[in-house]
């Protein structure tokens, strides 16, 4: 789809813009590539809730930083070992809230 | 005497040691910078007073210089986003990273060049000049922060701090051999920066090694008290990255390596063989190597040009010659002068960007346009989540190729966009990601790859980094221009 040259002049009028003549030349080419890329997006399936529920909200990251201080996380205590045994058992929460425990992991000392 | 390209910690032992002084250190650089930097054109403004907080005796980084990005506020001093618009605008605060940086007892040396409003990925779209990259001083260094980037690869200073929006610290410092650090979103406060496209941006540390990045990083994490910014953490006041970092990798560590991202047309094979031998020494270095598949990172470029484009337009909108900046003295009617100081003083890569964020929030397509990049992002998200369940941290290329000649794409502005076809992604889930050095191409231009974990892994990114480094020369390689 092109852009008419009025559509044009009232894109860069509401950008409140005055733009010399190759700029609005590049404005018609650009939307082009808008909507190649909107196409590609527009088939992507719809994902149940654009802001999802399980973002982690601040008062979860702050939970998060609470139950795991002073680092943030059992996935970040490798080579932390005075407070390893704090972290064997990982909260249900965070297993809930990241879909992993990451108990793999275990400190290198 | 002090060594070239020295690290933080070299620094700190010649000043506890009292080899050096805080003085001798800070005119080190300065004199550096002065008589190198006319070659690459890094830095906008050297200071000569510094802030009476700064440079304190006590703090991680006590008396260690540093360039900031121009486009974060240092109170009293300009900054100009490298921009027409904000040529004479004077900070009239201090961004909480200065505010922590002080607190520290680091010095800000000056402002580094970037890419106006860091809107470009190879800082030639500075409205003060292109800065070049010392490999090669006619090849773009990357960005929007090539500046700070090339300042700390030049061996100017031995850390900067940059701004990611869609890989503007990464990206960069693949090309230029060093160290880039991209945050979680959140871990590190935005007052003070200049926003971009707020969703996204980030404020990211270079340095010449990963020890450094972690050091200076655990120093600017952290929101404010009152706080300005509310998606920034708190975080315990013990935070130290650096603790861990034993240059030992994490037994049972698992490496999602992308398996897709090797396959994308433009993907240089002499990157692609690089990266090769970086995951065989990760591999060696006790790492699990397990290939996965990440399609939705091949919706990053299209949901980031939406994303990026719409909230720069929204965000630019207060630069209209009556609140901020430059306001132009010819308009007969208020349009005018909005429409003249916007236009006489935005550069072309920032109208064209302004532009297309007009169009994709404007009346009748915002819904088709805006929201399928949000759900594209959501997608993104949510598949991010699910891979975490399956390994731990995720390597990648930072960028398709090497660092390309200046004016490569002056005629193409689209085209340069998808180099950031990798780092993007880390950007529009809110994750953090490690650029690290991995070798040089045949023109004798540095490589990277990136690593990249689940919200708020800064700590194993540093450790598997750190291993990495280790066990590799590459960050011991510095460009020959001190010697020029």
């Amino acid at each position: 789809m092109e852009l008419t040259k009025s559509a044009i002049h009232s894109l860069v009028r509401d950008a409140r813009l005055h733009i010399p003549e190759e700029l609005l030349q590049f404005v018609g080419t650009s939307v082009g590539t808008v909507l190649e890329y909107v196409s590609v997006l527009q088939r992507v399936p719809k994902v149940a809730s654009v802001v999802s529920e399980r973002e982690p909200t601040m008062d979860q990251h702050l939970l998060r930083l609470d139950l795991t201080r002073p680092s943030q996380g059992d996935v970040l205590l490798a080579g932390a070992p005075m407070h390893e045994e704090r972290y064997l058992v990982v909260p249900a929460v965070i297993v809930h809230e990241t879909g992993s425990s990451h108990s793999h992991i275990k400190g290198n000392r | 005497m002090i060594p070239e390209y020295p690290s933080i910690r070299t620094l700190q032992r010649l000043l506890a040691d009292k080899v050096i002084s805080p003085r001798d250190l800070r005119e080190h650089c300065r004199q550096l910078c002065m008589r190198y930097d006319a070659r690459l054109h890094t830095t906008l403004e050297l200071f000569e007073a510094f802030d009476t907080n700064s440079g304190g005796s006590a703090g991680l980084l006590a008396h260690i210089p540093g360039m900031i990005k121009d486009n974060i506020c240092v109170k009293g001093r300009t900054m100009s986003c490298a921009s027409r618009v904000l040529e004479r605008y004077t900070a009239v605060y201090n961004a909480t990273v200065i505010e922590k940086l002080y607190r520290a007892g680091a010095i800000v040396l000056g402002r580094a060049n970037m890419d106006e409003f860091a809107m470009g990925s190879s800082t030639e779209h500075s409205a003060f000049g292109s800065t070049r990259n010392p490999w090669n001083v006619d090849y773009v260094p990357g960005g929007s922060s090539g500046g700070s980037i090339a300042a700390v690869a030049a061996g100017f200073v031995p850390w900067a701090l940059g701004s990611e929006t869609g890989g503007s610290v990464r990206q960069p410092a693949a090309w230029c051999g060093i160290v880039g650090l991209k945050p979680t979103y959140g871990l590190v406060s935005r007052y003070g920066l200049t926003a971009y496209a707020s969703s996204l941006d980030q404020i990211g540390v270079a340095a010449r090694s990963v020890y450094d990045a972690a050091l200076v990083l655990s120093v600017i994490a952290g929101r404010e008290e009152p706080v300005r910014d509310s998606t920034a953490l708190l975080l315990p006041r013990d935070y130290l990255l650096t603790n861990a970092l034993d240059g030992i990798m994490p037994k049972g560590i698992r490496i999602g390596i992308i398996d897709n991202a090797f396959n994308v047309p433009g993907v240089s094979p002499e990157v692609v063989r690089l990266l090769e031998d970086a995951i065989a020494m990760l591999r060696s270095l006790g790492a699990h190597i397990v290939p996965v598949r990440l399609p939705s990172m091949d919706l990053g470029a299209a949901t980031y040009f939406v994303i990026s484009r719409a909230e720069a337009s929204s965000n630019l909108a207060r630069f209209d010659g009556v609140r901020y900046g430059r306001r132009s003295t010819h308009a007969d009617t208020l349009f005018n002068m909005y429409a003249n100081s916007r236009s006489e003083g935005f550069g072309e890569e920032v109208q064209r960007r302004i532009l297309i964020g007009t169009y994709v929030l404007s009346h009748g397509h915002a819904d088709a346009y805006y929201r399928s990049a949000l759900n594209a992002q959501m997608l993104m998200k949510e598949e991010t989540r699910r891979i975490f369940g399956e390994v731990d941290l995720l390597f990648a290329p930072v960028s398709p190729t090497e660092a390309f000649p200046l004016g490569t794409f002056a005629e193409n502005s689209l085209q340069l966009d998808l180099q950031d076809y990798f780092t993007c992604f880390a950007n529009l889930v809110g994750i953090p990601a490690i650029a690290i050095p991995c070798g040089f191409t045949t023109r004798s231009m540095p490589i990277g790859f990136q690593l990249m974990g689940p919200s708020m892994s800064e700590q194993l990114l540093c450790q598997v980094g750190y291993a990495y480094e280790t066990a590799t020369p590459w960050h011991t390689m510095h460009p020959q221009l001190l010697h020029v």
